[in-house]
């Protein structure tokens, strides 16, 4: 955890002063891309996130004994970058995913997370700096990590642990609105991570699978 | 101290969060006349070599019968709750490969005229076995109604796997 803070931050501190060398002398005029001269933007935005986990069989196994938790977990990102080409935008994404079942006494959890370096290209871009509507696809790669914890005070005072980590990708897209600089995002992302939790019977769930994340961010 | 503002961004951030933890019961409650839902019960190993400890999960109790060979496990109780039942469900969640073989046998006995400190201890009459056999794989709920013998007081409930793979036992429970 205190790594990935580390990431952030240091990919945060590279990114801030190029853009704030680069915004100093940029036009504020509200002229089209094909127009004005380019300028370095801020991008950042935090969302809620959904994350379909893929599984064999883990989910099923854990349904049938009573434990009603399905691959749908809940959790935040946090994007933050800068577009320093136009229409392309480097930055760093964390987020985390919670979810988990209830039986009796007995809590059975699932957490992951990751840390990427992301890579966004803006395909369609209609509007101007002030407010324009676009569509990006996006791609990254950098680690995952998944966490499962057990524990049922009734029989025992043990808490059960599991976890992995492993290098992972992801490929996505997503539509944004930017009013005054203030952005609302909608993304889909598949993320291929194969860092996996298995029970006592052959199931399987990874880190990674389908997410939708929703959010509001900035563009500066 | 967190801000007004603070606070509502993380209660924000939180809400979602705590939306999706399930919540279930495993089902046994207190007019089962046998229940091994919560707690393993105390079943006697009559052959081979189970294991009373983890299931689908490490921290998840149960039996595990998958030690090659035959392994029968046996568990007696006398009727307490409802003495009138003529019919009741066997259930349980189970882990079976094809490669072993799993059958449920219920003894009935009604009470006996000897003397003794317990329905064990008075010479019990035996009236029926009942078999279910377990013909699912792979993992599910199994649930069968089993009919009692009408002066039927106690049962034996006995668990037969034979055969290799993986066999488990979980959640059992005999009631109404």
């Amino acid at each position: 955890m205190k790594r990935w803070f580390v990431l952030l931050t240091v990919g945060f501190g590279v990114l801030t002063p190029a853009l704030a060398v680069a915004d100093e002398d940029a036009p504020q005029d509200s002229a089209h891309d094909a127009v004005k001269p380019f300028r370095p933007h801020f991008l950042g935005d935090l969302r809620y996130l959904f994350l379909d986990r893929t599984d064999n069989n883990y989910f099923g196994h854990a349904n049938t004994y009573s434990y009603p938790v399905d691959p749908g977990a809940s959790g935040v990102q946090l994007n933050l970058g800068a577009e320093l080409l136009p229409r392309l935008a480097l930055l760093a994404s964390a987020d985390y995913a919670i979810n988990g079942a209830d039986r009796d006494s007995a809590q059975l959890r699932l957490q992951s997370g990751a840390v990427l370096g992301m890579l966004r290209w803006s395909v369609w871009r209609v509007g101007d700096d002030d407010m324009h509507f676009e569509a990006a696809l996006q791609g990254g790669f950098g680690r995952y990590a998944i966490k499962e914890t057990y524990l049922d005070p009734a029989l025992s005072p043990q808490t059960y642990e599991k976890d992995a980590g492993a290098w992972g990708g992801t490929a996505g897209a997503q539509v944004s609105f930017d009013v005054s600089g203030f952005v609302a995002v909608l993304g889909y992302g598949f993320h291929y991570a194969p860092a996996t939790i298995a029970d006592r019977i052959g199931g399987t769930v990874q880190a990674g699978g389908n997410e939708i994340s929703i959010g509001l961010g900035v563009w500066l | 101290m967190l801000s007004r503002r603070s606070a509502i961004l993380l209660l924000g951030l939180a809400a979602p969060v705590a939306g999706c933890i399930g919540s279930g019961t495993s089902g046994g409650n207190s007019s089962d006349e046998i229940d091994c839902t919560e707690l393993t019960c105390d079943w006697i190993t009559v052959s081979g070599n189970p294991v009373f400890g983890p299931t689908w999960h490490d921290g998840d109790l149960g039996v595990d019968l998958s030690a090659p060979g035959q392994t029968v496990i046996e568990l007696k109780d006398v009727f307490f709750v409802d003495h009138d039942a003529r019919q009741m469900t066997l259930r349980a969640v189970i882990t079976r490969d094809p490669s072993a073989t799993m059958s449920f046998e219920l003894d009935f006995y009604a009470p006996g005229q000897g003397a003794g400190a317990t329905f064990w201890d008075r010479s019990p009459v035996f009236l029926v076995t009942r078999t279910l056999a377990v013909t699912q794989q792979g993992t599910f709920h199994f649930s069968r109604p089993v009919l009692v013998p009408s002066e039927g007081a106690a049962v034996i409930l006995r668990v037969a796997k034979d055969g290799g793979g993986p066999a488990m036992i979980d959640e059992l429970e005999l009631g109404s």
